[in-house]
């Protein structure tokens, strides 16, 4: 069976001609099969952002991909502009870090939840209201009706946060990317972010690939986890291993001493040189 | 009853009474604006140098009993305050004073003239929306070369003195072309459009190319902002991402320009009007400032600052309107 995401030997590169190449990715291949949650994890900087954005073809225009991706068997850098708005449309929701930038702040709630149902008939129009009340309704927002007449900054990061999560569902997609989507939320409602989307995902079926610097986070919410370091994907790892302890990347082991322990409060936090894993460390 | 009550907004009563009440005090703040300004204005033309009623009797300067009279017809005997109130009340009762270059009454020398500079202005407004937005989307579309080309045009136009502009319109489109009148101001709306059309430009070249720069400024800018990344993240297609997302927030920017642009098209008309001969309030207020009617100039000059005030009213409503976060509410 194919998986449902495929990023094989991806390489990202800035520049080039005239000026000085900066390659970013090195060689990222990973997958993903239908249902199953991904963690990336790694420090800022180590390309998480870019990679997931790759997948769908939403890298900055001045960088060079190359390699391949494959969603559901179709390679993405070969499809037309039309092809990969319908992809992005129909099949792959995406979940940003900061909700009050992610959403245009003039729209109300409501447009923006049934935006991408503008174009079609008035009967799919009010289905998509209809859809967008139960989804909100399943984001555990409470008077729903009334949010969708809300314009973005009457509502806080948590629930803004839940609203771009419904957003991401409302077509249905058969893949979430969620890029640190906790990371500007406060600590009690990071949790319920995270139980939010563990419990919609296995709900649907939906796979999901989820970027963060908090390892222990993805170890609770993910089948599997990339471990991500310079542009490379330097360990893969299962919970499992996680747990028990089953490390062979020394910067994996520095990312689970790095974690700010609310138990254990440590005077500094341990860190981490540039290249310090470089050396004899291959990928995989 | 039961109609009545749907038809109340959410949180029936507050919204509304906050509007009237933020009305009101604007117009009570305008009013403030106003009143102080057309007493300095006052001051001023008390301070200015010359006297009136020399000008006023020409030959006869120096006749005692002549300037007594003068004098005592337009309260220039009494003291500043009481003449400033003899102004201020009659201009509650509409009445403005008589021009004694014109020997007509102030209201209607203005009147008269207030068409010619509105439809001006408005023309002028016309064009630079018009104009102004379109050259600007278009350079921030455009690949270099045309944008720079447009930057380049647009930097002439910005540092052409209006005079400048007045006389090659002119001498291209009227003398050598043919296309329009020089003077004089046409019958009916078309003809007055016709002949308002090369005032028209004249006036909105610069604030048009202004406009133009800000657009392309502000639109760039959006296309770089997370939320529009988010719009095709989700699979809209470009013209719903550029429309919706990228210049329907563009406007904001654009809009608080706007209000700069209104003020130099009120205060450019007095230079228009002028060079074109048009019988408008801003060329009434040059010849009445040469011939020192003070009666003219001084609600003609207050007649300008209300228009600059209630286009900065207007454009404060317009970006109350365009960008919800400005408007009161908040329900987290
Ligand atoms: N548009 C860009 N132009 C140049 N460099 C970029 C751009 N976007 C990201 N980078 C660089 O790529 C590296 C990886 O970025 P990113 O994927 O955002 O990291 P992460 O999400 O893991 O924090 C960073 O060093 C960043 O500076
Ligand atoms: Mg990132």
């Amino acid at each position: 069976m194919t998986p449902l995401l495929q990023v094989d030997d991806l390489h990202l590169t800035f520049g080039g001609r005239d000026r000085q190449e900066q390659r970013l990715l090195h060689g990222v291949s990973f997958t993903v099969a239908a249902g199953e949650a991904v963690g990336i994890v790694g420090e800022s900087g180590s390309g998480k952002t870019l990679t997931l954005r790759a997948i769908t073809a939403l890298h900055p225009p001045n960088a060079r991909i190359d390699g391949d991706i494959r969603f559901d068997g179709l390679s993405v850098p070969a499809m037309s502009p039309r092809e990969l708005t319908r992809l992005r449309r129909d099949h792959v929701g995406m979940v940003f870090q900061d909700p009050h930038a992610a959403i245009n702040p003039v729209h109300r709630i409501g447009d923006y939840l049934t935006e991408t149902y503008r174009k079609d008939g008035r009967k799919q129009r009010r289905d998509a209201t209809t859809r967008a009340l139960e989804l909100l309704h399943q984001v555990r927002i409470k008077d729903p009706a009334r949010i969708l007449g809300c314009f973005p900054h009457e509502l806080s990061g948590g629930m803004l946060q839940r609203v771009m999560i419904a957003a991401a569902l409302m077509r249905g997609p058969r893949l979430l990317l969620a890029d640190e989507p906790t990371t500007a939320l406060d600590v009690t409602t990071q949790a319920e972010v995270v139980a939010l989307i563990a419990d919609l995902r296995r709900d649907r079926g939906t796979s999901l690939v989820f970027i963060t610097h908090d390892i222990e986070l993805v170890g609770a919410l993910c089948d599997r986890i990339l471990v991500m370091y310079r542009g490379r994907i330097v360990e893969q790892l299962t919970p499992a291993q996680l747990h028990g302890g089953e490390i062979s990347h020394p910067y994996t082991a520095a990312l689970l001493a790095c974690r700010p322990d609310v138990t254990r409060r440590r005077d500094r936090l341990p860190a981490i040189a540039a290249g310090a894993f470089e050396e004899g460390w291959a990928v995989q | 009853m039961a109609i009545v009550e749907h038809n109340l907004p959410r949180s029936a009563g507050r919204p509304w009474s906050g509007v009237l009440l933020t009305v009101a005090g604007r117009l009570a703040q305008m009013a403030l604006t106003l009143l102080t300004a057309s007493f300095l204005i006052f001051v001023a033309l008390q301070l200015a140098p010359g006297n009136p009623v020399d000008i006023m009797l020409g030959a006869k300067a120096g006749d005692p009993e002549a300037v007594r009279r003068l004098n005592a017809q337009y309260h220039f005997d009494q003291p500043l305050l009481v003449q400033y109130g003899h102004w201020l009340t009659g201009l509650l009762h509409g009445d403005l004073g008589t021009s004694f270059v014109f020997r007509e009454s102030v209201s209607s020398l203005i009147a008269a003239r207030v068409p010619t500079s509105a439809l001006l202005v408005a023309y002028g407004g016309v064009l630079v929306l018009v104009l102004g937005f379109a050259v600007g989307l278009v350079a921030s579309r455009a690949g270099r070369t045309v944008d720079t080309g447009i930057s380049v045009l647009l930097s002439v136009a910005l540092a052409t003195p209006t005079y400048v502009i007045a006389i090659v319109l002119i001498t291209v489109f009227s003398l050598y072309l043919d296309w329009f009148p020089v003077f004089g101001s046409g019958d009916g709306l078309l003809g007055r459009l016709h002949h308002l059309t090369l005032p028209a430009v004249t006036l909105a070249l610069s604030s048009s190319a202004a406009m133009a720069r800000v657009t392309r400024a502000a639109v760039k800018d959006e296309e770089g902002r997370d939320h529009v990344t988010t719009a095709v993240a989700r699979g809209l297609d470009r013209r719903t991402v550029l429309g919706r997302h990228v210049v329907r927030n563009a406007l904001l920017p654009i809009t608080t320009i706007a209000g700069i642009i209104g003020a130099g098209l009120i205060a450019g008309t007095v230079i228009v009007e002028n060079a074109f001969g048009l019988d408008g309030v801003g060329s009434l207020l040059v010849q009445a400032i040469t011939r020192k009617d003070y009666a003219v100039v001084q609600s003609t000059s207050v007649l300008i600052i209300a228009a600059f005030l209630l286009v900065n009213a207007f454009v404060d409503v317009l970006y109350g309107i365009i960008d919800p976060r400005t408007r009161t509410g908040g329900t987290r």
